[in-house]
Order: structure tokens, then C-alpha cells, then sequence
């Protein structure tokens, strides 16, 4: 695909495929209820070519997808150089959350929605909520599943020889912990304030609150796949994608790394990243073309965001 | 007639499954100290051991697992380390274990049921039970 530069424009271009293939280089946490102190993997239950029915762990696309929606949305305030406390929260939500439907009614108002995409093309990509209307996104983000024997019947052809595609998912989980540390017992102590009662009489000490939780993840090592489509984007779609991977799967000692998962803070969920985004077109050109778009347009998209949601 | 080689031996059927998580749960609660330590929680606890503890690539694995979570962190008694044997007969075997595991973490409630019922209803060993080793028996790995 050659790179376009009408960001504005509302002409269908073709769909767009980028496949994804992550490799675990930390545990990746993405928890679906307890047992115990145990936070359980999110798991999804497969049937088998035999008819057999597993649970096999995996990362929901619509995780990868707020990753994306967060990384625009920062690189969107970031870009419009927007001051601290500017934004209505309804704008916020817009932005980071998709919105949410705030008014009845069934009308959809189409040429908002045109100037939305032309404006604020990262918008309509992801779709949003507004108002009474539900603008359905031309991004679709896969789930992210492992590499493994159970999933060897829809592994994407680059994988079906992968030595994991012979492991059972089990082999790919594995256990953390991490703990709750109380400073109870330091030279801290010295500055924790007495507890008196009523009557003034000092009380018993604070209780310590020391704690260790347990959760399951998949293990380093682990290799993952996905696929992100863009179907009928718009050329500021395009751009938009390109802008959401390169913030979102930033270049990290040399090697496109996403965080996946939950616990980012702490450790989990650093993905090296393997995509020929070649379809996108030239990325350096697709963000530079995207960011002088907004640059441009900072006061139309700065009103249009705030029509939107009515504020 | 012939066999493909390529055939797929049937699996257990269910009820069998869920008997051998009966007695795995069962053999590992035997430990000395651990169904005391545990107390009211035993049998949550061993819900959690079992469905936590069977996220494993293999019995072996498995075994461990469930161990450290009912804190178990000695050797196993020799009676439980027989039952251990009996059991990786077929659990040795990684699509049986597969069927074994998948079903112990999904239905983990419903077993610890089954393996409570079987423990109150179970006789006690008798005195002179000395879990003589079956001289042919080989750990199948």
C-alpha cells in the first residue's frame, strides 16, 4: 500500500490484515475469578477436531484493543498539547473508554459521524458511544491465543511447525506470587501514630496486614498470535492503526515490545513483538502525516469532541 | 480386521476420571498434619489445591503442584506414594492426563464432593496393612 497523506478523506480503502506474533518474555497475567488466593487465567473452551472440549488460556482482544485505544488517546492529548483539567470527563471516557450512551432516541447523526471520521479519524476507528448513538469501529482486534497442541487446528500457517504447536497448553502455564509487604517491626514504627480509645486510653497496636497472593499466568516463553483488521478504513484509519502500534508496540532495545495483560506495573505481561506492517504503508510517514492532521485541526477537534458526547 | 495404528485408545469415561481425583485428593489429605493444619478450610483448600494444582503439562507436575498448595512440603507417606503409582499408570499418559486435568479444574467442586463423601464413607486401613510393593510394578516414566 503507498501512503497517503488525505488524512480527511472518507473513501473506502481496501481491508487490512497485520498479523501478530508475541513471544512472553515475562509472565503474562489476565485473570478470570479466584480459587482461593489464586487468581485463575482467562480461558476459553475449545472444542477439539475429536469432539473433546478443553480450556485453553488466552488474552481477549478486546484487551489488545483497549491497549490501542489507550496509546491514541494519550498520543491524542499529547499531540493537541491539551492543559491539564481541560476535558469534560465524558470527553475523557470518549477518548480512553469509547463513551457511553447518555440520551435516548434512535436517530443516528450521520454527518457528525462523517466529520468525526475526518476530523478525529483514531474516533471511528475504534468506535465509540455517544449520546443515543453506537458508532461501530473499522478496527478489529483479535483474541490473542497460545500457541499450542489444542489450538494446532487453527494455528495461522507460519506457526503449524512451531515445536510449541506439540506442547499441551498446561505446559505454558505457570504460577506467580507477589506479596504485601509491612513495614511493621522497622524503623518505621517509630512514626505510627498511638490508637486511643473514647476515654483517651491508648488501645491495642494496629493489626500488620501482611499478604502473599497467588495467580496464574502464562509462562515466559510462550508464543502467541493474533491479527488486527481494519475493515473499509479510511486513509486516516490507516494512519491511525499505524500511529496506535507504534505507540502501543514501541521500539525497545531494538524490538517492538506491547504490554499484554494485567499487572503491567509490577513486572507482567512484556511481549516482543513480531508484524510485517508493510500493508500500513511507511510508518515514519503515516505519523507524521497524522500528526500535522491534528495539528492542524486542534480547535475543530478540540469542539467536535466536546459535540459529540453534548458537553 | 486391523487396527490403524493412528487410533486413538478410548478415554475414561467420566465417572472414572472423577474417581481417580478422588483418590489423588484423598491420598495426598493422608499426609500427617495436613487435614488437622487446614482445619474447616480443608476442604476449600483442597478445591483450590486440585483445580490450581492440575494446570500442569503432566502428573508429575500435577502431583507437585497440588502438594505445595495443601502445603505439603515433606516426602508422601508410603501408602499415598502407592496411590500415586497406581494412578500415573494411566495418568503418565498425556492425552488421559489432558482429559484427567481438564476435567479436575473445570468440575474441581463437584470432585472435592465426591472425594469428601468417599473419605467419610471410606474403612479405615486395616492395622496390619503394610502396603507391601507389588515387586512388578514400574513408575511408568
Amino acid at each position: 500500500m503507498t501512503t497517503t497523506t488525505d488524512m480527511g478523506g472518507l473513501h473506502a480503502l481496501p481491508d487490512v490484515h497485520i498479523p501478530l506474533t508475541l513471544t512472553a518474555l515475562d509472565p503474562i497475567s489476565h485473570g478470570a475469578g479466584t480459587s482461593g488466593n489464586t487468581q485463575l487465567l482467562r480461558t476459553q473452551d475449545v472444542v477439539q477436531p475429536d469432539g473433546r472440549r478443553v480450556a485453553v488460556p488466552y488474552v481477549s482482544g478486546n484487551s489488545l484493543r483497549h491497549t490501542l485505544r489507550a496509546a491514541l488517546a494519550w498520543h491524542l492529548v499529547r499531540t493537541l498539547g491539551m492543559p491539564e483539567r481541560s476535558l469534560p470527563k465524558t470527553v475523557v471516557d470518549l477518548l480512553w473508554s469509547g463513551g457511553a450512551l447518555s440520551e435516548t432516541g434512535n436517530q443516528a447523526d450521520l454527518e457528525t459521524i462523517r466529520r468525526v471520521t475526518s476530523t478525529v479519524p483514531a474516533l471511528t476507528m475504534l468506535g465509540y458511544s455517544a449520546r443515543s448513538d453506537i458508532i461501530t469501529g473499522t478496527l478489529w482486534v483479535d483474541n490473542v491465543h497460545l500457541v499450542c497442541s489444542e489450538n494446532r487446528f487453527r494455528l495461522p500457517a507460519h506457526l503449524a511447525g512451531h515445536p510449541h504447536a506439540h506442547l499441551p497448553g498446561g505446559a505454558m502455564r505457570g504460577e506467580a506470587f507477589g506479596t504485601r509487604h509491612d513495614v511493621r517491626g522497622s524503623a518505621v514504627d517509630r512514626y505510627i501514630q498511638a490508637v486511643q480509645d473514647a476515654s483517651g486510653l491508648i488501645g491495642p497496636e494496629p493489626a500488620t496486614t501482611q499478604m502473599i497472593y497467588d495467580m496464574q499466568v502464562i509462562k515466559p516463553g510462550a508464543v502467541l498470535w493474533t491479527t488486527l483488521h481494519l475493515s473499509v478504513p479510511t486513509p486516516g484509519h490507516v494512519a491511525a492503526l499505524a500511529v496506535a502500534i507504534d505507540e502501543a508496540m514501541p521500539m525497545v532495545a531494538g524490538r517492538r515490545t506491547l504490554a499484554l495483560g494485567g499487572k503491567r506495573s509490577t513486572g507482567f505481561g512484556s511481549c516482543a513483538v513480531d508484524a510485517d506492517l508493510s500493508p500500513l504503508g511507511d510508518m515514519g510517514e503515516l505519523r507524521a502525516a497524522y500528526e500535522q492532521h491534528l495539528r492542524e485541526r486542534r480547535d475543530d477537534i478540540v469542539a467536535l469532541l466536546r459535540e459529540v458526547v453534548g458537553a | 480386521m486391523s487396527t490403524s495404528p493412528d487410533t486413538v485408545p478410548p478415554l475414561p469415561d467420566q465417572a472414572t476420571l472423577i474417581a481417580w481425583g478422588s483418590r489423588f485428593i484423598n491420598a495426598l489429605l493422608d499426609t500427617p498434619g495436613v487435614v488437622q493444619d487446614l482445619g474447616r478450610d480443608v476442604w476449600t483448600r483442597a478445591r483450590t489445591a486440585l483445580e490450581t494444582g492440575t494446570s500442569t503439562a503432566s502428573f508429575s507436575e500435577a502431583v507437585s503442584k497440588t502438594c505445595a498448595k495443601l502445603g505439603i512440603t515433606g516426602a508422601l507417606l508410603a501408602s499415598t506414594s502407592e496411590e500415586i503409582v497406581k494412578l500415573s499408570r494411566d495418568l503418565s499418559d498425556p492425552v488421559i492426563f489432558g482429559a484427567w486435568a481438564e476435567l479436575m479444574r473445570r468440575d474441581a467442586v463437584y470432585v472435592i464432593a465426591i472425594a469428601r463423601m468417599d473419605r467419610k464413607n471410606r474403612k479405615p486401613a486395616p492395622a496390619t496393612d503394610t502396603h507391601e510393593p507389588d515387586p512388578n510394578e514400574k513408575v511408568p516414566f
